[in-house]
């Protein structure tokens, strides 16, 4: 597949789309560095697109160029003040480098201008769950909130059946919190966290069979997840969202 | 013009007094330091060497053990710091020696290590864990390493001697981090569990680069290893019951481990620290073996199914509902950990409720304990940190290498502040810290602190706080018991407060604390006051007529 956009590009130097469809491949494959070349060979030669922007701060964030990765983003949303992917990508970017005040804001920008967005509304509302102070009332309807009107606007996402399944744990509503692990497994049947996550409901449950087989299917979903992460990877290196 | 020199007057004087009024607080927070740095005072001049090399081998991050002992006998804790070593290319300009300083009773240390036995070690040293396996009454020490470990028996004459191959406890080919002595079977002699971390081999490094920088590899790119447990036989030798206990089937980079009896059924059980890989609870089935329950406790891993980087631990009633809670440190990004033991599975995860979370998110974490550095009869924390990765602020700003330790105080109901300001200058540096001792070195009654930083010189901290308030302190003394009473619950009722807390083996992240209980009271001394212990053997004594501030030695009777 790799080949053939690099063939696409040879041919077609001045196709925007060739560029960032190769990075997003390289990046999706794991090699974030080569996806930063691509990226960067994008900007210089299409210096007024948010789109290779945001490829390049996508890249940077990836290997932990976080700085960097800012000034991308913010480039990008400069430039395209309407693309989605940007504002998301800096809201990410400032998370990551525990910069928590900024990401908020431009968490709770993002999820204002792109209200139909349904990854905006998630990764907003996993932002929200994750922060380290305790959650109150108004924080918590927030965070239902946004998931749900993520889910409304598309049912497709398996991180949103997951992260709705946890809040229904945290309420003790273990029937519902299954339904949505069970959604959430059948969106995306290699997500190891969901089989973990249904194990921990079961056991709640006193169901220690199905608590059984679920384990089993995390551990073996999360050793293959290992084996497929870089085998040279650097202490600290990756963002951990 | 008059008027208007009296106005210009007056607001000379007003920043004059905003000048003072600023500064105020701040001298204030210097006169009011809870930790003193001591270190050089105390005379303590060894320096720790990691063998650090362009190779970049996991263990130069990781060593640094360190125990407060009382080798002698003179009722002084005393403090053996271990080294670490050479690797293929981080060679070290001298010898590489261990430290025995001796406490002369005046806020000075001796360096007796030459005389000691212990100056030297035949491999890579990692750790220490002090423990009388023979009851003889003098602390023997177990010093982990790669890629072996050895046992030091201590001769009551000041020196030790290496009786590794005798009792049998080598643990060879093996990285091994954390030991802890404790009585599983409560047979009346302590013995031994061993984590081991993960292969290593000084041959052919692996090269992992960060920001086109080498640095150290991520820990899951090496594999873990079982963990090890002898069985101490009562004769000078162990046997080696890994397997027998079930103890072998649990595979992983553990790194740290506390033993206490979690579900109080008197019998010892262990909370074991991994690095990314699940942490465990082994729940002692009373017939030498263990059943892992941390998936019931959900103490193994977070909500999304992955193992934390759990090196350091510890158990304390931090609630005061008179069961022990657990501390792990982590990660950054991960937070360090609190799980609650309500008394049933699940336990609960305060990591949040508790503002650790807030307070750990940039760190990494080693050493760790419970401490009531007030003496106010509630434990608080102490954590030291440092990160592994020498150019991680190159593309993380705000995740320092260096980092600064974390004292925080319990409000009595398991919620955390930072007590930053207050704590000292040791707690506004950052240090690559890694083993962390705790223990009152001068008797005052009030805990005291010792810290190692990678390549550094330790940190010994005086508490300058804790003996403005009331405490009673305990030395335990088995008979039927193993001789330091590890294993032992003493539940102290003051004027209707109840206070409980236990002789830990292992905890923290490589070392040995004092062994002694010291309860703090608070400001008032109590009216009445009593003293529960459970022994490790079962047998339980009443004490009264108790005498404050000072330590008593406790015996355990010989008859019921």
């Amino acid at each position: 597949m790799m080949q053939a956009f690099e063939k696409a590009i040879n041919m077609e130097p001045t196709q925007e789309s060739h560029f960032l469809e190769l990075g997003q491949a390289l990046l999706e494959k794991r090699h974030a560095d080569t996806a930063l070349e691509v990226a960067k060979e994008a900007v210089k030669r299409f210096p007024a697109s948010s789109l290779a922007r945001s490829l390049q701060g996508s890249a940077e964030l990836s290997t932990s160029r976080l700085t960097d990765a800012t000034q991308s983003y913010t480039r990008a949303v400069e430039l395209d003040p309407k693309d989605p992917k940007a504002a998301l990508g800096l809201a990410l970017t400032y998370w990551n480098a525990n910069q928590v005040t900024e990401a908020a804001k431009f968490f709770a920008e993002a999820a204002r201008k792109f209200p139909d967005e349904a990854l905006i509304q998630l990764k907003y509302a996993i932002f929200l769950t994750n922060l380290p102070e305790e959650e109150t009332p108004e924080r918590e309807a927030q965070i239902k909130a946004l998931l749900k009107r993520s889910e409304q606007l598309d049912n497709s996402i398996a991180e949103t059946h997951f992260n709705l399944g946890n809040i229904a744990v945290k309420e003790e509503k273990y029937q519902e919190a299954l339904r949505e692990f069970e959604a959430a497994a059948k969106l995306d049947p290699d997500l190891s966290k969901v089989h973990f996550a249904m194990a921990r409901v079961y056991r709640r449950l006193g169901r220690e069979d199905a608590a059984v087989k679920e384990t089993q299917i995390h551990n073996r979903l999360k050793a293959k997840e290992e084996q497929d992460s870089e085998a040279d990877a650097a202490i600290g290196a990756h963002p951990s969202r | 013009m008059k008027h208007r020199r009296r106005f210009l007057k007056r607001i000379v004087y007003a920043i004059i007094f905003l000048i003072i009024a600023l500064r105020l607080p701040f001298v204030a927070a210097q006169n009011r330091e809870i930790f003193k740095d001591v270190t050089d005072t105390a005379g303590i001049t060894w320096q720790h060497f990691s063998g650090e090399s362009p190779d970049r081998i996991m263990i130069e991050a990781a060593s640094g053990g360190v125990a407060f002992l009382d080798y002698d006998g003179d009722g002084l804790l005393d403090i053996f710091l271990v080294n670490g070593g050479e690797t293929p290319n981080g060679k070290s300009p001298g010898p590489i020696k261990n430290a025995l300083y001796r406490n002369l009773g005046n806020g000075r240390f001796e360096d007796v290590t030459a005389k000691s036995g212990l100056e030297k070690l035949s491999f890579y040293g990692m750790g220490a864990a002090v423990g009388d396996y023979d009851n003889d009454g003098y602390p023997d020490m177990y010093v982990t390493g790669f890629p072996r470990s050895a046992l030091f028996h201590n001769n009551g004459d000041g020196t030790f001697t290496d009786v590794t191959e005798k009792a049998g406890v080598k643990n060879a080919g093996r990285w091994s981090a954390c030991g802890v002595w404790f009585d599983y079977d409560r047979d009346g002699y302590l013995d031994l569990l061993v984590c081991n971390y993960t292969a290593l081999s000084f041959e052919n490094p692996k090269n992992c680069q960060f920001n086109g920088v080498r640095t150290y590899c991520d820990q899951k790119v090496y594999p873990g290893l079982p963990l090890t447990l002898y069985h101490n036989n009562g004769n000078g030798t162990f046997t080696d019951v890994s397997r027998a206990s079930g103890v072998e089937q649990f595979v992983g980079r553990a790194l740290g481990a506390v033993a206490i009896d979690v579900n109080d059924d008197g019998w010892p059980d262990l909370f074991v620290a991994r690095d990314a890989s699940p942490n465990l609870l082994l729940i002692n089935r009373h017939d030498g073996t263990f059943e892992d329950r941390g998936l019931d406790a959900e103490i193994a891993y977070d909500e999304n199914g992955v193992a934390k980087a759990g090196m350091g631990v510890d158990a304390g009633d931090v609630t005061g509902n008179g069961r022990p809670a657990f501390v792990v440190t982590n990660f950054n990004d991960e937070y360090h950990s609190i799980f609650v033991n309500s008394g049933k599975f699940p336990y609960e995860d305060w990591t949040v409720r508790s503002h650790l979370a807030a307070f750990t998110k940039a760190d990494v974490g080693w050493g760790t304990h419970f401490l009531d550095y007030d003496n106010d009869g509630v434990l608080d924390l102490v954590i030291v940190n440092g990160h592994l990765n020498q150019v991680i602020e190159m593309a993380r700003g705000n995740v320092k290498y260096k980092q600064p330790p974390l004292l925080l105080r319990n409000d009595g109901h398991g919620v955390f502040e930072s007590m930053r300001a207050e704590a000292g200058e040791a707690f506004r540096k950052g240090y690559n810290a890694r083993g962390l001792a705790v223990g009152d070195f001068d008797n005052d009654g009030a805990m005291d602190l010792i810290f190692t930083s990678l390549n550094q010189r330790p940190v010994l901290l005086h508490n300058n706080v804790g003996a403005a308030n009331a405490w009673i302190g305990f030395q335990l003394e088995g008979s039927k018991s193993n001789r330091d009473a590890i294993g032992a619950k003493l539940t102290l009722r003051a004027d209707g407060r109840v206070l409980v807390r236990w002789i830990t083996g292992g905890s923290s992240y490589i070392s040995s604390h004092d062994k002694r209980v010291v309860f703090g009271l608070g400001k008032m001394a109590p009216k009445s006051l009593s003293l529960e212990i459970r022994w490790p053997s079962g047998q339980i004594q009443n004490i009264s007529g108790l005498a404050l501030s000072q330590y008593q030695v406790v015996r355990e009777p010989t008859k019921p």
